[in-house]
């Protein structure tokens, strides 16, 4: 029997759509969806090979109890059932506080929401959060406070249409490959691009301006731009005038940073920062994209800011053609941030705090719910050390490979009393727990993703869940177990969830049968929002927000005379845990390595291919040295796909103070030939 | 002209109904998501199209050449027991256009040459090629009649309908397809001769657009390496290894074969693999033949254009345009070939 | 009608090691019809660890009537890993025999040059096994094996042997040695100079790196041996063995098929030019 389930890539946060070729309960291959407005019939390396890791044999397919430090496969019954009684067990003890939970962004909104619900009505506790912490937390709270709402503001398909694209902090060829085949067609269209990077990136070979900025020196880079731009007049008065408040703190704020004071700071020639903020203000058409480049740094919340300050200057954002673009990393951290897998809002925002919309979700749960914030994700490590947090129940995320400072994170999970992980495939943080759930993968369920510009969209079931339950059944079950009905399925659960959200009031499965909705859809019926912002922002004027220039928590030093900065590759994904159960995508880069400039490599004697040690503060690591004349000079750069040589254990557990997100990018390094 | 018969649309229902009976799938170009055409099965829910306009997003290559496609049943891995799994299955591929029938005579050509591929031999041999002639331009960015595969088949299909005002003329290409004339002789009757002159005056419609290639001196081109070094150098940019090309394309043929083991049982597969990966020749101890990236994409070029004129005597690209639609580096083969008749070294 | 990926069973009879990081191993067909696997000097097969993956191997050694055959695997990937665990009586899969053979009536009566480096002595060995065993019907051999160090040399014992044929020389070089070492230092082409050879008939086979290949086949053009004479045999990563895979595909060519012996002449139209 053959079917084809149109569905949406688990991969990362572009959302592009394709169909899953079933054949006999096999899923035999992928075929790109033409129809599908997001990816338009295209699709990376990684999408074309969606089915391979979901029948993998390493597939978890029973839950697993950990005794005497060893794994035993336990019935679903068993596992529950422990699992249920112990959280109860830690709530009672400790109270409801003691324990989090951190819901997956690579799950369905609807069971993000289970989840939230989950830590809320069953457990007691706002302590819930998700990996936007590591990543776009920054775009949240920096947003937020200069727009009023910490989304894409504009949608993909105006891009192939931009006069000029700035690109800082973020890598699309390799990292949103089909956002990437559209800024390749704006090129193709006579578009002008400006990269910033401290590495040469693949779109930076066809930029017009290229500047290779140190890491951690954002701030004063922007802010050089929108001096000049003052400076020489071509900022957009009128939309200053109508749309924007504070325009005199801002000016305060960078009238000191001209392009040759900061020089030395950025290691950027002046002459190129005029460049590009002339070609920025402007081009008629103009907008900004970033990633995690720019968030995640101890001052990844005023990077954000930056970014905003510079659009509201040029008057490149409010309207079609314009904007700000925050490339959202995963298939649905956006969905998990709107729906409310954070500790201080619920669905759409909605801020815990606020006594009406808690007395709502009260009466819609029939529960009472808790009243103060809870602890990001960075925080419950710190509690888990210091004691206070008790228990922790995972689900779809890896931890000990994907946050800084790898020791510190397994010394916080082993802090705790109780561990439950929720996966699919047994990752480093699965090894560390208590009990053990297998998990669903995206073509085990149904329900829907939301991408990086603001659209729903439907994942469809292709086979039945290879280990026996969805992860909103598990939820649901252990609701149960502790005394809370939940529903699970998950048309009843997204209908739920609108009733209860004003910003997506008007979502449901049934419309969502076309090419999806985007986000706000205040009422049944709505057509959704392209582009958010028109006309005025949604916090009303736009807000300038000074920021200054704050060097990175570690810079470097005569022991550690390097900056290393992480990032990611086209072939693998994250901790790898999928993309290297792909033969094609292993083959391509099986093994971890550091790029290096040739005039750093060759003072070091160090030649391509060799073994080298990368050392900082917190661990070492030996990798193979790729010389490459496309990272500046002092800088070293890993990817941290490859869970047999764990970049994190190398970088830095230091936190943007707002947002609570690791500075990634930039801590001091060494390096040495072995 | 061939003495033709002719059909029309109900009686070809008919037909479909009849031989839908007599296989195990009925392969079919049918309407999935909003106005996605995607062959699939439709012998059990009559969603077939019996006309369409453009081509489906894959080939019949998925049908005998599947991206991944399991080879044996490993019942020890310690003894190395392997069991073949066989496809057995009786398909009938309707509406395949001209395009995709020429890639079905050169994928059959390769396959079966030399050493015998069985897997594809076993489903080759069970399956009938109903072809669907093209009554109108393609929209889809292809370039059939540039490269000398469309309208219309010349040769590889059991039957082919052109479709005509009053219904569908119909060519026999094979003994097949003549015993499923012979089997379903009330449905068909002769074509008639104001038939032959709608087909002639669409085939002269066609040529008036089209400007025949010279594909013999393009090969000798790429064979004497006199393209611009720019050419290449610009589409080992654009090109970001997504591999949608090679696992579209119609006559890609290349893969790999890997073993999924779960303890000593398991299976050994094939997988659609290629030219645009680093890995396709790299050997193990870093040892690698084509070193640059660009020459890597270049093969995927050199094959379809140059190497199998050499082998076939005429390109293995067959201007479906399906590379086209899905490449995000928007590389385009035919604008390849402009560039380059246009412009060589 | 076969199946042609499907592998038969081999068992390993012996391993031994050659070098620290390779080991040769003999096979031999566990059919009853053992000696239906007939290859010839040249030819390889496609060898399956079942579960870790298959990779192309030459015969290292001349056809013999038993149905034994050897197989000289070095440690540098997963697969050939996971086969240095194996021990005598596993079992492995095998395919083939795949590839052309050298051109056996074209060396008859000729001198002949060998050129190896590293684990190209594997492929060269049979050849060379055949030579020696039909000493009268050809000229003088020469043999020129390079290597890293003397530990990683081959075949040691059975070098000494090739060495006591009669108008026969073998040459040892490395490039660093690591032990007390009375021979020459170097790349392969330091050796050709002293080679008492017709250059003129002579013909002269090649195995080694790809770079190796390249020099070496540029000093023998230069000391005046002929394009048509020249002969190497070419190493690619392949999948099937039958030319369906397409990894080993040059510019239309097979290394499965049209190979891995080519002559000169061939390969420079192939674009692997000295």
């Amino acid at each position: 029997m053959t079917k084809r389930v149109l569905t949406t890539c688990p991969y990362c946060g572009v959302g592009c759509g394709f169909y899953l070729d079933v054949r006999d309960e096999r899923i035999v291959g992928v075929i790109p969806a033409k129809s599908n407005s997001v990816s338009k019939g295209y699709l990376c390396v990684k999408g074309w090979h969606a089915h391979e890791p979901v029948q993998h044999p390493d597939r978890l397919k029973k839950p697993l109890i950990k005794e005497d430090g060893k794994f035993k496969e336990a019935s679903w019954d068993l596992a529950l059932d422990y699992v249920a009684s112990r959280l109860k067990e830690i709530k009672e003890k400790y109270g409801p506080d003691a324990l989090a939970v951190c819901t997956s962004a690579r799950c369905t909104n609807e069971e993000n929401f289970m989840m939230m619900k989950f830590a809320r009505a069953v457990l007691g506790t706002n302590n819930v959060d998700h990996c936007a912490r590591t990543c776009h937390a920054a775009t949240v709270s920096g947003l937020n406070q200069s727009f009023g709402s910490g989304a894409s503001t504009n949608s993909y398909d105006e891009l192939p249409l931009m006069d000029c694209i700035l690109i800082i902090g973020s890598n699309p060829t390799e990292a949103h490959p089909i956002v990437g085949w559209r800024v390749r067609t704006a090129i193709d269209n006579g578009a002008k691009i400006i990269v910033c990077d401290p590495r040469k990136i693949l779109v930076a070979e066809s930029a017009h301006t290229y500047i290779q900025q140190y890491p951690g020196t954002d701030i004063a880079l922007l802010n050089a731009m929108i001096n000049f731009i003052i400076q020489e007049n071509l900022q957009d008065r009128e939309f200053i005038e109508t749309r924007t408040e504070d325009f005199q703190q801002l000016w305060e704020a960078v009238k000191d940073y001209t392009p040759e004071s900061v020089k030395d700071t950025t290691g950027v020639e002046p002459q190129l920062i005029k460049e590009a903020a002339k070609l920025y203000a402007t081009s008629r058409r103009a907008c900004i994209m970033y990633s995690l480049g720019m968030t995640e740094h101890t001052v990844g919340t005023d990077n954000v800011i930056a970014m905003a300050n510079l659009a509201m200057v040029t008057g490149h954002v409010g309207k079609e053609f314009s904007g700000v673009y925050p490339m959202r990393g995963q298939n649905n951290v956006q969905g998990a941030c709107d729906m409310g897998a954070l500790p201080n809002v619920y669905s759409g925002y909605q801020p815990v705090t606020d006594e009406g919309v808690r007395k709502k979700f009260e009466a819609a749960w029939g529960v009472s719910l808790p009243t103060a914030k809870g602890l990001t994700l960075t925080d419950m490590m710190y509690k888990a050390i210091a004691g206070t947090l008790k228990c922790f129940y995972i689900i779809g995320e890896d931890q000990v490979r994907t946050d800084p400072n790898t020791h510190w994170i397994e010394e916080a999970l082993d802090s705790l009393e109780f561990l439950v992980i929720q996966e699919i495939f047994l990752s480093e943080t699965a090894k560390k727990a208590d009990v053990v759930l297998p998990g669903a993968s995206f073509a085990e369920k149904e329900g829907t993703f939301t991408c990086a510009e603001r659209r729903f969209q439907r994942v469809r079931q292709a086979i039945e869940p290879i280990a026996g339950k969805t992860d909103g059944e598990i939820i649901a079950e252990l609701a149960r177990r502790i005394g809370y009905d939940m529903e699970s399925n998950p048309e009843k659960v997204c209908a739920e969830m609108a009733s209860l959200t004003p910003l997506f009031l008007g979502v449901s499965f049934e419309r969502l049968e076309g090419n999806g909705l985007q986000w706000p859809v205040p009422e049944k019926g709505h057509p959704g929002t392209p582009v958010v912002h028109l006309g005025k922002f949604s916090r009303g004027r736009g807000k300038f927000i000074p920021v200054k220039h704050r060097p990175p928590a570690e810079v470097s030093d005569k022991e550690y005379p390097f900056i290393l900065s992480t990032g990611r590759m086209l072939f693998h994904y994250n901790t790898g845990t999928m993309t290297t159960r792909v033969a094609n995508l292993l083959r391509e880069y099986p093994r971890n390595f550091v790029q290096i400039n040739p005039a750093d490599a060759e003072r070091l004697n160090i030649k391509r291919h060799q073994s080298v040690k990368v050392k900082t503060r917190r661990g070492e690591l030996v990798v193979l040295a790729e010389v490459t004349d496309k990272i500046k000079k002092g800088v070293l750069w890993m990817p941290f796909h490859f869970t047999n040589e764990p970049t994190n254990v190398l970088t830095n557990n230091a936190f943007d103070p707002v947002c609570r997100t690791g500075e990634y990018k930039a801590c001091s390094a060494g390096i040495e030939k072995l | 002209m061939t003495q033709k018969l002719f059909i029309t649309r109900e009686n070809l229902k008919k037909l479909i109904q009849s031989l839908k009976k007599d296989c195990d799938e009925f392969i079919a170009p049918k309407i999935e998501h909003l106005d996605d055409i995607v062959f699939g099965d439709t012998r059990n829910n009559g969603e077939e199209l019996l006309d369409y306009e453009g081509n489906s997003i894959i080939s019949p290559r998925a049908f005998l050449l599947p991206q991944t496609e399991l080879l044996f049943e490993i019942r020890s891995a310690k003894n190395c027991d392997l069991i073949p799994i066989e496809d057995k299955k009786k398909r009938v591929f309707y509406g395949v256009r001209p395009c995709d029938i020429k890639a079905l005579v050169l994928m059959r050509k390769f396959f079966l040459d030399e050493f015998v591929d069985e897997p594809y031999q076993q489903k080759l041999e069970r399956s009938t090629f109903i072809a669907l002639a093209c009554g109108k331009r393609c929209l889809d960015k292809s370039f059939c009649h540039i490269i000398g595969s469309g309208p219309m088949a010349k040769e590889g299909f059991d039957l082919q309908l052109i479709p005509i005002r009053r219904g569908y003329l119909v060519e026999i290409g094979s003994k097949k397809g003549k015993s499923i004339i012979n089997k379903h002789k009330k449905l068909f009757s002769k074509a008639l001769a104001q038939d032959d002159r709608e087909i002639k005056k669409m085939l002269e419609n066609f040529a008036e657009e089209s400007k025949k290639m010279d594909f013999r001196g393009l090969a000798r081109i790429m064979r004497e390496d006199k393209v611009k070094t720019a050419i290449w150098d610009d589409i080992g940019l654009r090109c970001v290894v997504c591999s949608g090309c090679i696992t579209l394309c119609p006559t890609c043929s290349c893969f790999s074969i890997m073993d999924r083991l779960n303890g000593d049982k398991g299976v050994r597969l094939r997988y659609c693999d290629g030219c645009p990966y680093a890995g396709f020749t790299r050997m193990a101890g870093d040892n690698a033949p084509f070193p640059l990236h660009k020459d890597h994409i270049r093969r995927f070029f050199e094959h379809k254009l140059n190497v199998d004129v050499e082998r076939y005597g005429t390109p293995s690209c067959v201007g479906c345009g399906r590379c086209i639609q899905t490449c995000p580096g928007n590389i385009s083969i035919k604008e390849f070939i402009e560039r380059v008749i246009g412009v060589t070294e | 009608m076969s199946n042609e990926y499907l592998p038969r069973k081999a068992v390993i009879e012996a391993v031994v090691d050659d070098t620290p990081d390779t080991k040769t191993f003999t096979l031999r067909l566990r059919e009853k019809d053992a000696g239906a696997f007939r290859y010839k000097p040249g030819q390889f097969l496609m060898l399956s660890l079942v579960g870790s993956g298959e990779a192309p191997f030459t015969f290292a050694s001349s056809p013999s009537r038993d149905g034994r055959f050897q197989v000289s695997v070095r440690n540098v990937g997963t697969l050939t890993h996971a086969l240095h665990q194996l021990k005598e009586k596993d079992i492995v899969g095998v395919r083939g025999p795949y590839g052309n053979t050298f051109p056996l009536d074209k060396i008859k009566h000729k001198d002949i040059l060998f050129v190896a480096g590293g684990c190209g002595i594997a492929v060269l060995r049979p050849l060379i096994q055949y030579v020696f065993k039909n000493r009268k019907d050809h000229g003088r051999v020469e043999i020129i094996y390079g290597c890293r160090s003397p530990k990683d040399i081959f075949y040691k014992e059975e070098i000494k042997s090739w060495a006591n044929n009669p108008n026969s020389n073998v040459y040892l070089t490395v490039d660093e040695p690591d032990e007390p070492w009375g021979g020459a230092c170097g790349v392969v082409c330091v050796l050709l100079p002293k080679i008492k050879l017709n250059p003129k008939t002579a013909i002269v086979f090649l195995c080694g790196p790809a770079v190796m290949i390249k020099f070496a086949i540029k000093d023998i053009l230069k000391l005046g041996f002929k394009e048509q004479n020249i002969y190497a045999s070419l190493e690619r990563y392949m999948k099937c063995g039958i030319g369906k895979c397409g990894h080993c595909c040059i510019k239309g060519k097979y290394v499965c098929l049209d190979g891995p012996n080519f002559s000169y002449a061939q390969m420079k139209k192939l674009g692997i030019d000295a």
